[in-house]
């Protein structure tokens, strides 16, 4: 069933086909079965008779190169050009090599022996892989206050931009013009506002996020790859700490993840996992009852 | 009046009764039958020609498409697997996968060419109007997406049914009502970009 109108219908009946080659048919069918050979190209010119005139180089190439060197018949016909060519390569000399043998020192004599330099030792500190480098310059941007680039990101948000229908895609528009004109925290706060919607109303969207930070938890807690850069989500550039709350901080986490060095089974592992887990959605919740700002102690709360 | 060229959906896309008919000709074509797979190709030749050509927009690549699926299925005869798909489906979902896999390569372009020469004969005006709505149309089926594009040829000018269209394009029939949806929308915005209707969907 169509929705398109009556007009629209008539627009695309335009779109009409124009008639296939004569004898395309027989052609496919007779590649298969082998009467002649499948032709890949239906383009015209030099490329359909490509292979032709290659063959038909290759094969003048040949004869001459034979008259000349006398192969056919054994026809004493030199031609000097090609001939000079196409004769046997003299074979090159074996290349000796003479290796001297070192002299003794005479005794007596006063000649230390050589010392040879060491070999250099190839770094043993393997080299950060893209992600991670990608990861340090992401963070670079952070703390500095850029803005982080996301290209893929932006072109997905675009096309989806582009799909909606025209009303709709206008109230995005007006809501996104009339968010980014609010002034800086009121501003987080609606974006948060609108993520913790989102996710609200996309369950499995909200499943993958959280799968997301799952496993960079899990793979903090094992510490096979160390965290660069924010790990939580924040709706901009993260507030400097003073160094009482980051020791405070390294503290909790590495009695949570068990980074103290103690080797952890897979239960624990589990159950550290799901501590954070927890611990995380307690700290979004209380970010977003702060509006949106991190509790700073001593500090009173964002007025509303 | 221009008709729709397409053929009837019931045959172009094999129904599921005959499905075993469709297991035993691949069965003669696995066995070489070069009878059988004459059969085949004069069958759904053109459908796949006109998938293609409104996928690319070109004539010569929708024959080379076209011929590639084609021989494809001769190909893979002897791996063909009982009760699956039948052969028209199968070889649209080949043909729209390898219409996709070039215009990931490249863009668009449509082959049609608007006469600028004049022309005296008589009716020479209105075969230029036509031949320029013509390229119009194409050029606002090119505007779309390659997916929004293959969902618009399958439903609209194959008049496939929604769960043929999703098993030629390999989704689930909510996913591809989803993006069939889109794909009308988008659709609809490219003709009246091009000037062919309103945004309310009448003649421009």
């Amino acid at each position: 069933m169509s929705l398109f109108s009556t007009a629209e219908r008539a627009a695309l009946d335009r779109v009409s086909v124009p008639a296939m080659r004569v004898g395309l048919a027989g052609d496919i069918v007779a590649a298969r079965t082998g009467a002649i050979p499948v032709r890949r190209s239906l383009r015209g010119g030099w490329r359909r008779h490509g292979g032709v005139l290659l063959g038909a180089g290759a094969l003048i190439i040949a004869s001459a190169t034979a008259a000349a060197t006398g192969l056919l018949d054994h026809l004493p016909i030199r031609i000097p050009g090609i001939t000079r060519v196409a004769e046997a390569p003299v074979a090159k000399p074996r290349h000796v090599v003479r290796v001297e043998k070192p002299r003794e020192a005479p005794e007596g004599s006063s000649a230390k022996p050589v010392a040879l330099a060491a070999l250099p030792v190839a770094d043993p500190t393997p080299s950060p892989t893209p992600q991670e480098q990608w990861r340090e310059r992401r963070a670079a941007r952070i703390a500095t206050g850029l803005p982080v680039r996301r290209p893929l990101i932006q072109r997905a948000m675009a096309a989806k931009l582009r799909a909606l229908p025209p009303d709709q895609r206008a109230a995005a528009i007006a809501e996104w013009q009339r968010i980014r004109a609010l002034p800086p925290e009121e501003r987080k706060l609606a974006v948060a506002k609108v993520k913790a919607d989102f996710l609200a109303q996309h369950p499995k969207m909200a499943a993958r996020y959280e799968a997301r930070l799952e496993a960079r938890s899990a793979a903090a807690a094992d510490g096979t790859k160390p965290l660069v850069g924010p790990t939580l989500p924040t709706a901009g550039p993260r507030l400097p700490l003073t160094p009482d709350q980051r020791a405070e901080r390294r503290a909790r986490w590495q009695a949570m993840t068990g980074a103290d060095g103690t080797a952890l089974t897979p239960d624990q592992r589990a159950q550290r996992r799901e501590e954070i887990r927890t611990w995380r959605t307690e700290r979004r919740a209380q970010r977003l009852g702060n509006g949106g700002m991190p509790r700073r102690e001593g500090l009173p709360r964002a007025r509303r | 009046m221009l008709m729709r060229q397409t053929m009837p959906a019931r045959e172009t896309v094999a129904p599921r009764d005959s499905g075993s008919s469709d297991d035993a000709v691949m069965a003669r074509i696995a066995g070489r039958d070069a009878l059988a797979f004459s059969r085949v190709v004069e069958a759904q030749l053109g459908l796949l020609h006109r998938v293609a050509y409104r996928m690319l927009g070109d004539a010569a690549e929708a024959e080379d498409v076209a011929q590639e699926a084609l021989l494809r299925l001769w190909a893979s005869a002897e791996r063909w697997r009982p009760e699956q798909a039948g052969i028209a489906a199968w070889l649209t979902r080949v043909a729209v996968n390898l219409c996709l896999d070039r215009l990931r390569r490249r863009r668009f372009s449509s082959d049609a060419e608007v006469p600028e020469r004049a022309d005296d004969t008589p009716g020479a005006d209105a075969r230029m109007a036509d031949e320029q709505l013509r390229a119009a149309a194409l050029a606002a089926l090119g505007d779309l997406t390659e997916r929004h594009r293959a969902a618009i040829v399958l439903t609209y000018y194959e008049e496939l049914p929604n769960a043929a269209a999703a098993e030629v394009l390999e989704m689930k029939l909510k996913a591809f009502e989803s993006l069939l949806l889109r794909a009308r929308g988008a659709m609809r915005e490219r003709l009246a970009a091009r000037g062919l209707t309103t945004l309310a969907g009448d003649a421009a």
